[in-house]
């Protein structure tokens, strides 16, 4: 049985490590279980169904990984890059992101959903069918890359760029957009606002 | 076609640039039987996907039972001799569909699923959660629903959306027949629409 569970600790909400009953956050050993996790990614180049919710990874290069099924909700990654990695269904939500690349990275139907992501890099790369719904999308860039399919509804998005983007079917409806460059991409084959108010479609 | 492996059960998405739907086949690990899930195109892709892991579906799960969004279902019983289609009405292109709309649990490729009427924007809406993933149909994506269109209809669909979707764990995986994957927190966290009706 594919158990998500929720951390048994009152009032907490974040999702439970595999086979404990608490997060992260509450485990008493995550320490020593986040730097084994944390090595685990740096000395493999597939990492396929690791689940560490609230992994944090600080100062990293983990790029040409190829990350398959992992989940990494209610991490922290700062200053890492995953450039020309593979993300493949990778549940990275209620993440914080700062200053990370991912430069020609391929995420195909990953979610990055209520994550913060403050100056990251993701130029150049194939972003099918990703989630960043309710995102904070601050000074970060995704140049030069094929985002089709992708959601970043009611989300917000500030002094960031999509130049010479494919933006077909790329869904914005009730998000916040302050000072991000469509520059070059086809902006008409986006998707702003809910049909009638209550549709995407 | 994207492959996603959660513990013994096996997935792959098979999406469709032009219809831009998702349909999903999973099988376990250790079985050979399939079930696919809201299948719109039988072409070569879906059925590389199936020789390749050597798979005979045994059974078809559509969520509303529409059948110009599931042409495949016309194609899958003249290959697969045990087929067994389930949905929320009676009959697809003729044939006989299990109607699962008061349905409880039942087993199909080694798998217990439980089917989720969720009725207001179709008659024959159904949802399916199989092992923690909520197969959504074209009812709930990120970010979208389908609305109701009068009074009624929306608050029996906000009703059953209290009922049998927010009762769910909020990390429950949302795998739906158009866009991204989210889970229930999230959309309970940023879906306006949802928010909206309920």
């Amino acid at each position: 049985m594919y158990a998500r569970n929720t951390c048994g600790t009152p009032g907490c909400n974040r999702r439970a490590l595999r086979n404990l009953e608490v997060c992260g956050q509450h485990a008493e050993n995550f320490e020593s279980i986040n730097a084994e996790s944390v090595e685990f990614l740096e000395t493999n180049s597939v990492i396929r169904e690791i689940s560490v919710p609230g992994i944090r990874i600080v100062d990293k290069t983990l790029s040409g990984k190829q990350l398959l099924n992992c989940d990494f909700s209610y991490g922290h990654f700062e200053n890492c890059s995953f450039d020309k990695s593979i993300l493949q269904f990778v549940v990275m939500n209620h993440s914080v992101f700062r200053g990370c690349s991912f430069k020609g990275v391929r995420a195909i139907e990953s979610i990055f959903a209520c994550s913060s992501i403050v100056d990251c890099d993701f130029s150049g790369s194939d972003m099918v069918q990703n989630n960043f719904n309710g995102c904070a999308v601050i000074d970060s860039r995704f140049d030069g890359s094929d985002m089709m399919y992708s959601r970043f509804i009611n989300a917000d998005l500030q002094n960031s760029s999509f130049i010479d983007c494919n933006l077909k079917a790329v869904m914005f409806p009730n998000s916040m957009l302050k000072d991000v460059s469509f520059k070059y991409s086809n902006r008409e084959d986006a998707i702003f606002e809910y049909v009638d108010k209550k549709r995407l479609l | 076609m994207r492959h996603l492996e959660v513990n013994d059960l096996q997935i792959y998405t098979y999406f469709s640039s032009d219809s831009m739907m998702n349909t999903y086949v999973i099988w376990h690990r250790d079985r050979r039987e399939a079930i696919l899930v809201d299948p719109v195109h039988f072409d070569g892709g879906l059925f590389e996907i199936l020789e390749s892991n050597a798979l005979e579906i045994m059974a078809v799960l559509v969520t509303p039972a529409h059948e110009e969004d599931f042409k495949a279902i016309k194609t899958i019983p003249k290959i697969y001799h045990h087929v067994k289609l389930y949905g929320g009405s009676d009959r697809i292109f003729g044939m006989p569909l299990e109607n699962l709309k008061e349905a409880p649990r039942f087993f199909a490729a080694g798998f217990a699923i439980d089917p989720i009427f969720l009725p207001g924007h179709h008659s024959d809406s159904l949802l399916y959660l199989l092992e923690g993933l909520l197969f959504s149909g074209d009812l709930l994506s990120a970010g979208g629903l389908a609305m109701a269109d009068g009074n009624y209809g929306r608050r029996l669909l906000c009703q059953c959306i209290k009922e049998s979707i927010f009762t769910l764990n909020e990390h429950t995986l949302i795998l739906p027949l158009f866009g991204p994957p989210s889970t229930v927190g999230i959309e309970k966290e940023t879906n306006a629409l949802l928010q909206e009706l309920c």
